[in-house]
């Protein structure tokens, strides 16, 4: 029988009104955007899903997607012509501290977030010299400098219902107009006498943003909090340890192994009362699948950071959770390194990816943890598929694929006060935080890692709130080969490196992909470089005033000519390594590239600044020497 | 186990003082609260500045409060046990060389690297994030812990107190009138008297107009002993 | 093994009031873990004794011993047989069978009392420091696993395992009624075992010269039956008890920020480990490592002025207000 056509189209819009309603109390899964590939020679097949299909020639987010893949479409600059990149401008931001944030770009304003005093400026590049449009100045304590395990750092904003919304490091959470640069909301995360900072870039999804706190050195209590996009309000917290009702663990949790199943394991898993200060701060990187309605993050190092304190597995640190994005409820978790005695955070980021793995068709995260294993791991159940090692290691002799647990070797379980020579990797592990950058095209995962090992010695710690809750006495030094860092390509399907570059200082930058095959990075000794995504070989090289540890960006100015930005100033945990010789003094200056150098800022003639605002004041944000 | 008569005796007295102060402040409601807010006295060492005095005049303040664990061996052991226990160690490391909180291996102090500014640091606390110890640790721990840090090698000698304030270094030459200067104002600073004695050259300039001295910094002081 | 002579008589004499009157006397003892030793010493004393006796009768003997006039030649010894030697025969004998069994029952008790029957399920590592006990309760589930200090609760008839750390200098964990003594050194873990057959308290010494208060380092030993251990133990993993009074407030905020970085009390901001653990204070019986019964009077005493009633120790006199004393102690008192 067929329908009438009136009752047809009765029927498409009364579907049509069902679907907005429902959709309207959920996140709306924006409109994903699959980028196929053709693998590269040592390449896996992988598929990115890059939602929310931000535009290409801008950066709202710091990881560029939801998928974390700091992947830019853009090509005018490729393998051919990335050896004219000069310099087009620069902006000192006027901090001394490490600059990790990377810049975001919209509508044709430059936006960027400085290490405390976390002053935020927003650039205008249709003008000349680049002017200030507004400065914002939160004023964060100062107190909070000393409560830094790793320097007073940023790792950047993102760009949400026309606000910029950040992290300041006094555990304050603000909402900044993005056209005025005035205050929208301010809400107090947490306490900074306790210890607690906060350093990452908040993630947003819809109306929501996902921000946590920083301190697993400090006997924090970690946790990842949602807040509404608008009014700053928290929706839900989700700590890394405790009950299950404080770590939003309900009847829909699945972990896919054995000694995460079970009641209260947040608590359990820990000594008489040692869950509370037991750190799981969550510092880095949020991603998140719109089909699934899932985000991934992890969490830090379990405190104190001397294990026979606190025998167990001390769940739920450096832990990969999976939460629903709507009310945070765990979906599944993955602790990569159980009872972790070598301040392995769970932190790094989880890129997604569908990728073909021995032969299936598999939706993925890739995970470079800090214990040196790179990680392909099922997002949907949590099952590890892949774990090989990407750095060197000893800690460990291989992860048991059957029972998801690694075997740890019993010579590098410190005991306290006995020094323990030539563990590897040191506690800033294989990688860090620095973030990996993941191409379609070449079906490869790009990072910086390091080649570093500790020799350590343990020392028991009281809990004074406030001050450390840590005990490891390190002395680090590089592994065999004699280089402090290295930029690598991995395959994620066969946890292989396809080519890789030693470099003798730390390559702590974040990685940029890009369509013009071009893959960029930075050292901690001032040098940028661009590489050729698919062969590994150096095509560019650029001096910078300052060791790189920020996250590299690419974007469109208003000429439509594509620009690669990135910070230059070191600090954070790059200062392990900073007696070597040649390390660099600390810079404040972002560098902004493009082909030849041309941008509207340099020409004959009397070019002036229009500018919008002044800068900060000096004693705001110089912090001088401590 | 034989019992100790003497201790009972004190612990009767000290229930006994306890009665008579616990009648004097009822336990519940309305009492003034007593939760510990402020630390306690500091004693003599509040005297000591953070910074330089108003109206440059010469001070021996930084050689008068001293340290009562001076280079006392068995008290720079303990002063590294406290170091170590107390979290010290987390921010300014094993070694002291800092990395959340300063060095305290060299010698840069931006609050003063006398002994007796670093005791108030550590009784005080500092606007970057040093706690305040005052109130936890009684005088006796933190000049343990102070006897240590002097161990380390970057403290300045308390008679150089006010050397370290004006940048000095031992060796260094001193321009003729700055010598004169503080010549002429060694009456209340009896160790620059003795560093100018022991470092001045036989030249001295010819006394200037006296009516400028005052307005001149009161002289460089590089007695004996590192900067 | 040292000989006592004639101290086990007078021991055996007064052996009905030793436990009570002499609570370090190592001369009852009761567990596996000395009893076997005691009984040995016991047995070797009497076999001492019993040898002596027969050795001074044979030699009284000989001395006394009617001799036969001069005068009678054939009473000389040299054309007589005296049987002499049968003597040496029959003495070595005697000797070697007494002393081999005296080896092989040395061997025995020294095997018996060197491991438990069954391997201990219950492990407590000590930590000796100056000059306090500080005892970690292990178990194969983390979230049982808690600290006390000075007086350790053990139950009655199964062994437990004790590791001995040092947080300093040598000491040596001795409880004379139910072990001999370990030690304790730095740098190393040494693992003993003790096991009470009864209840009871036991009282501990710390047994190597470990400073100026060596002598102030007690602790006890208070084995219970199951059920009670156990009561006793789940007691001990509860956190402190929040505050209700407004003094007993008070208190634990004077506690916080004048104790606790040195005291821990699970549940509250205090997390220092340079001093005892205090969660349970008011369990124990008695303060400052045995030295003082455990009450409001002592604990105000101890607090204020710990210097002059245990000199040298690390606890520092604390110089509190009256109030704040008091309001301290009135905390520290609802610490069951």
């Amino acid at each position: 029988m067929q329908t009438p056509p009136a009752l047809s189209g009765f029927i498409l819009v009364f579907v049509a009104l069902v679907m907005t309603i429902g959709a309207s109390n959920a996140q709306t899964p924006p409109a994903s955007t699959p980028t196929t590939s053709t693998p590269a020679t040592g390449g896996a097949k992988i598929t990115l899903n890059v939602a929310p299909g931000d535009p290409p020639g801008e950066w709202h987010r710091a990881a560029r997607d939801y998928a974390n893949t700091r992947y830019s479409p853009l090509d005018q600059i490729n393998a051919q012509n990335v050896a004219n990149l000069k310099v087009a401008w620069t902006f000192s931001d006027g901090t001394h501290n490490g600059h990790e944030a990377a810049p975001l770009v919209i509508d044709n304003t430059m936006y960027l977030v400085t290490p405390f005093p976390n002053v935020a400026y927003a650039l205008d590049l249709t003008k000349a010299g680049v002017p200030i449009k507004w400065t914002f100045e939160p004023n964060p304590a100062p107190l909070a400098t000393g409560k830094a395990c790793c320097d007073t750092v940023n790792r950047g904003g993102v760009y949400v219902n026309g606000k910029i919304i950040y992290n300041l490091l006094d555990d304050h959470t603000v909402a900044v107009d993005a056209k005025t640069g005035k205050e929208v909301w301010r809400t107090k995360m947490g306490n900074v006498e306790n210890g607690e900072t906060m350093t990452m870039a908040p993630f947003a999804v819809g109306n929501k943003v996902y921000v946590g706190n920083s301190g697993g050195e400090l006997g924090v209590w970690g946790y990842l909090a949602a807040l509404d996009v608008d009014t700053g309000k928290e929706l839900w917290r989700a700590y890394s340890t405790g009950t299950d009702e404080q770590v939003r663990i309900g009847s829909d949790f699945k972990p896919f192994y054995s000694w995460m199943k079970g009641k209260d394991l947040g608590k359990t898993s820990w000594p008489a009362g040692m869950w509370k200060h037991g750190g799981g701060a969550v510092w880095a990187w949020v991603s998140y699948d719109p089909d699934l309605n899932l985000i991934y993050y992890g969490t830090s190092n379990p405190g104190p950071r001397v294990p026979a304190q606190r025998p167990g597995y001390n769940l739920w640190t450096s832990t990969v959770f999976a939460r629903d994005a709507n009310t945070g409820m765990a979906r599944w978790a993955y602790q990569f390194t159980p009872h972790d005695q070598w301040d392995y955070d769970g932190v790094n980021e989880d890129v997604l990816m569908d990728a073909t793995i021995d032969g299936k068709a598999r939706k993925v995260l890739v995970h470079f943890d800090r214990n040196a294993y790179a990680y392909t791991i099922d997002r949907a159940t949590g099952e590890v598929l892949v774990a090989a090692p990407f750095a060197y290691l000893n800690w460990s002799t291989g992860i048991d694929m059957k029972t998801g647990m690694p075997v740890v070797n019993p010579a590098m379980e410190p005991k306290p006060n006995i020094k323990l020579s030539n563990v590897c990797p040191p506690d800033i592990g294989g990688k860090d935080w620095q973030p990996s950058a993941v191409s379609p095209r070449t079906g490869l995962i790009y990072a910086g890692i390091f080649n570093i090992c500790m020799d350590v010695t343990d020392h028991p710690q009281s809990y004074i709130a406030g001050t450390p809750y840590d005990g490891m006495e390190m002395q680090r030094h590089p592994a065999p080969g004699g280089n402090w860092g290295e930029f690598m390509a991995w395959n994620p399907a066969t946890g292989k490196k396809s080519w890789t570059i030693k470099e003798k200082f730390m390559t702590m930058s974040g990685v940029l992909a890009t369509a013009g095959d071009v893959v960029f990075y930075g050292t901690a000794d001032g040098w940028f470089r661009g590489v050729d995504a698919r062969s590994g070989k150096v095509l560019w090289s650029y001096k910078l005033g300052s060791g790189v540890i920020g996250q590299p960006i690419t974007y469109l100015g208003p000429d439509k000519k594509q620009y690669v930005a990135v910070y230059s100033g070191v600090g954070g945990a790059a200062m392990v390594s900073s007696k070597m010789k040649g390390f660099p003094p600390r810079g404040s200056t972002l560098y902004v590239f493009s082909i030849n150098g041309e941008s509207p800022h340099s020409a004959a003639g009397m070019l002036t600044t229009e500018g919008g605002a002044a800068a900060a004041e000096p004693d705001a944000t110089v912090s001088g020497r401590r | 186990m034989n019992i100790d008569y003497r201790c009972l005796k004190q612990a009767i007295a000290a229930a006994a003082a306890l009665l008579v102060l616990a009648a004097c402040h009822p336990s519940e409601g309305g009492s003034t609260a007593i939760t510990p807010t402020g630390l306690p006295s500091e004693g003599l060492i509040a005297r000591v500045p953070l910074s330089d005095f108003a109206g440059i005049a010469s001070t021996t303040l930084g050689s008068t409060v001293a340290n009562p664990y001076e280079g006392q061996q068995q008290a720079i052991a303990e002063g590294k046990n406290l170091y170590v226990k107390l979290n010290c160690a987390g921010c300014h490391l094993y070694n002291g060389k800092g990395s959340m909180g300063p060095d305290l291996t060299d010698s840069y102090w931006r609050y003063g690297g006398t002994p007796a500014n670093i005791y108030k640091s550590i009784f005080e606390g500092r606007p970057h994030g040093m706690p305040a110890w005052g109130r936890a640790l009684p005088p006796e721990d933190i000049w343990k812990i102070v006897s240590y840090i002097e161990s380390l090698g970057g403290s300045i000698k308390p008679d150089q107190y006010q050397a370290a304030l004006q940048g000095d270094r031992p060796n260094e030459q001193i321009a003729p009138e700055v010598a004169a200067a503080a010549k002429a104002e060694e009456t209340t600073a009896p160790g620059i008297a003795e560093a100018l004695k022991a470092s001045s050259s036989s030249t001295t300039a010819p006394a200037q107009a006296s009516d400028t001295q005052a307005t001149e910094t009161s002289g460089a002081n590089h007695a004996q002993g590192k900067q | 093994m040292k000989s006592r002579g004639a101290t086990p008589i007078v021991a055996m004499l007064i052996v009905g009031n030793a436990a009570a009157q002499t609570p370090m006397s190592y001369v009852q003892t009761h567990g596996p873990t000395a009893h076997p030793a005691t009984v040995l010493g016991w047995g070797l004393g009497g076999v001492s004794l019993a040898v002596m006796t027969i050795i001074a009768a044979l030699l009284l003997g000989a001395i006394f011993r009617r001799r036969p006039r001069q005068d009678d030649v054939r009473a000389l010894a040299v054309n007589r047989d005296a049987g002499g030697l049968a003597w040496i025969y029959v003495g070595v004998g005697i000797t070697f069978v007494v002393l081999i069994g005296c080896m092989v029952w040395t061997m025995v008790a020294l095997a018996s009392v060197a491991h438990p029957r069954a391997a201990p399920k219950l492990t407590i590592e000590i930590e000796g420091n100056q000059w306090w006990w500080g005892a970690r309760y292990g178990a194969d589930d983390p979230a049982q696993i808690f600290w006390t200090a000075n007086e350790i609760h053990v139950p009655v008839g199964e062994p437990v395992r004790f590791r001995l750390a040092s947080g300093d200098v040598i000491h040596s964990f001795w409880v004379p009624q139910l072990a001999g003594k370990t030690d304790v050194i730095p740098g190393q873990t040494n693992v003993t075992w003790l096991e009470a057959d009864r209840a009871g308290i036991y009282r501990g010494q710390c047994g190597e010269f470990c400073g100026a208060q060596h002598a102030g380092m007690a602790l006890s030993v208070i084995a219970e039956d199951a059920s009670k251990f156990a009561a006793w133990r789940a007691a001990q993993l509860q956190p402190a008890p929040a505050p209700t009074l407004q003094a007993t407030r008070e208190g634990l905020s004077v506690f916080v920020a004048r104790c606790g970085a040195c005291h821990t009390v699970r549940g509250t901001g205090a997390g220092g480990m340079i001093g005892p653990d205090l969660t349970h204070v008011m369990s124990r019986r008695t303060i400052a490592a045995g030295l003082l019964p455990n009450n409001s009077g002592n604990l105000a005493g101890w607090i204020a002025n710990a210097q002059s009633l245990k000199p040298g120790c690390r606890m520092p006199n604390i110089p509190l207000s009256g109030p704040e004393l008091g309001a301290v102690v009135a905390y520290l008192t609802t610490l069951h």
